[in-house]
């Protein structure tokens, strides 16, 4: 459900809109940087923003945080204030303590002293800088400038984030921390939004991906089978028997499987990795079963994310 | 909103850029005050162009203190981009009231005039030197780097604007309508209304007073909302 459904419609069951921008378009000195995009982030998921340099997606988070106005097109909030984080790329060396910027910024934002103190000094020990609070960040390196603006977007428990490149600059354990710690916050039900060039980030974290070129939508993908860097295969099947269900579902190799929703009679879907795709279908042929589709999806030779990170040019605007 | 004025004072004083504007209000004041006695309202005048002067200078400073990305995320953490620059105002008021504490104070207790000065003539001395420094501040909104990118034009227009207030009488002569009246912060007024404050009846001085705090409210509130308004990039 959109943002701009909610106003005509009673049912609000499902992941809840945040925020949506419909036909955005941003320009600079009458050249579009932005054109025509939209989108919507639903609280819980996270949404990946792909492309070139120069293609778009800074500007985009830059809009949805409320920082820059749009040119034309429309974005609709759910609220008048949303709670918003927001880590931008480059984050300066300031003149001033970690310590005294964090809970600065935490009392802006709303946190009482006691609350914005302690959720520093958790953020501060999850990226391991706790030995370095007190310290200016004019000498900080730039892993360590990333770390506090990662936190200062963390830090007041958005209901919305927005990071510009969150995995600049970072050590593999940070990178790894951040994961994990967005997983958390997806799992809450803050909506995330994050530009990024690294597919495996994408891979673990994202549930679509927006992917940009010179300001327009070239695709959106949808559904983290589709962003799998492995590359696998995807197999629908169906008449098996519940017996020999389980025993397929324990196979070695799959990595998910469900029943198809929306089809008629016992359709099983399953993602596995392309090495087990021959056993596999032998099992199912063996349990009487019958093969109804074989995809290749995901990898990064095999029309996986990829070719994404370079799209080319579109003629005619939008594809995919 | 008070975690933002917090703010905002100790990053811009952690930047150390309060050093030229701060150190040129206090010394100027310190000059004229080099020799005593003094007469009261003819002093209290010149210190209010002072803190004019400085406070333009210091309302730049502050303004443009903070590097353009640090400037975003605080715009995102108080939620609105009013609610930021309201905070920003209310930082260099207080800031400008502190000053004008301390210049109309320093002569009264340090003992720089040539007859007790009286609660009146302290009174109008602290109205006029905080509507001066008010009125720099305004000057100040309309040169910050988001509306003029260049700082080296920013710091000739607040040259040129300052010096054509400060001379506006002569100004308005040569110019005629309303123009200049209008226009120009009314620096002028307020200086020759508190050199003849002992003379001038309390309608006259609240006249000029009050036509400087419409000066005030009006250009700081257009800014405001058109700063609330435009675009924060990242240069």
């Amino acid at each position: 459900m959109s943002l701009a459904d909610i106003g005509t419609s009673q049912q609000t069951d499902g992941p809840t809109p945040i925020i949506e921008l419909i036909r955005a378009t941003k320009l600079y000195d009458r050249r579009a940087v932005l054109s025509e995009v939209s989108l919507l982030v639903e609280g819980g998921a996270a949404m990946a923003l792909i492309g070139r340099n120069g293609s778009g997606k800074s500007t985009l988070l830059s809009i949805l945080a409320g920082l820059t106005k749009l040119s034309s097109g429309t974005m609709v909030r759910s609220g008048r204030r949303i709670a918003t984080g927001y880590a931008p790329e480059a984050f300066p060396g300031l003149k001033m303590s970690a310590e005294h910027y964090l809970l600065s910024m935490a009392r802006i934002a709303g946190l009482a002293l006691a609350e914005a103190e302690a959720r520093m000094a958790e953020l501060l020990e999850m990226f391991h800088l706790e030995e370095f609070r007190r310290q200016r960040m004019d000498g900080f390196s730039k892993g360590m400038l990333q770390k506090v603006n990662l936190i200062q977007s963390l830090i007041a428990h958005p209901q919305l984030l927005l990071l510009d490149e969150p995995m600049s600059g970072l050590d593999l354990p940070a990178q790894h921390t951040l994961i994990g710690h967005l997983k958390e916050l997806k799992r809450s039900g803050t909506g995330i939004v994050f530009s990024i060039h690294e597919p495996q980030t994408i891979e673990a974290l994202a549930d679509s991906v927006h992917v940009l070129h010179a300001g327009r939508t070239v695709t959106t993908i949808h559904g983290q089978e589709e962003m799998r860097v492995t590359p696998a295969v995807y197999i629908v099947c169906k008449g098996i028997s519940e017996q020999r269900k389980a025993e397929i579902m324990d196979m070695p190799g799959v990595t998910s499987i469900h029943a198809l929703d929306g089809t008629p009679g016992d359709y099983l879907a399953a993602t596995l990795e392309i090495a087990a795709a021959d056993d596999y279908l032998r099992h199912i042929l063996q349990a009487e079963g019958s093969v109804v589709s074989v995809e290749p999806c995901g990898g990064l030779s095999a029309g996986g994310l990829e070719q994404w990170m370079d799209p080319k040019p579109v003629k005619g605007g939008t594809a995919g | 909103m008070r975690w933002l004025v917090f703010y905002m004072l100790r990053s811009y004083t952690a930047s150390q850029r309060y050093f030229g504007p701060v150190a040129f209000t206090i010394i100027a004041v310190l000059l004229l005050y080099s020799y005593k006695p003094n007469p009261v309202m003819n002093s209290y005048a010149a210190t209010s162009i002072i803190l004019f002067v400085g406070s333009a200078w210091l309302g730049l400073s502050l303004l443009n203190h903070e590097h353009p990305v640090q400037r975003q995320v605080s715009i995102v953490q108080a939620r609105s981009k009013l609610r930021y620059h309201t905070g920003t105002l209310l930082t260099l008021g207080a800031l400008i009231l502190l000053l004008d504490l301390l210049i109309v104070a320093y002569p009264v207790l340090t003992g720089q005039f040539d007859e007790p000065a009286g609660l009146y003539r302290i009174v109008i001395a602290f109205a006029g030197h905080a509507l001066l420094g008010l009125l720099g501040v305004t000057i100040s909104l309309y040169l910050q780097a988001s509306w003029v990118s260049k700082t080296s034009y920013a710091a000739g227009l607040m040259l040129t604007v300052v010096i054509l207030s400060i001379g506006s009488h002569k100004l308005s002569e040569l110019i005629p309508g309303p123009f200049v009246y209008i226009l120009l912060p009314p620096a002028s007024p307020v200086m020759d209304t508190l050199m003849n404050a002992e003379d001038l009846p309390l309608i006259h001085v609240l006249g000029v007073f009050m036509h400087a705090l419409i000066y005030i409210v009006l250009f700081t509130g257009f800014n405001l909302y058109r700063s609330s308004r435009m675009d924060d990039s990242k240069s």
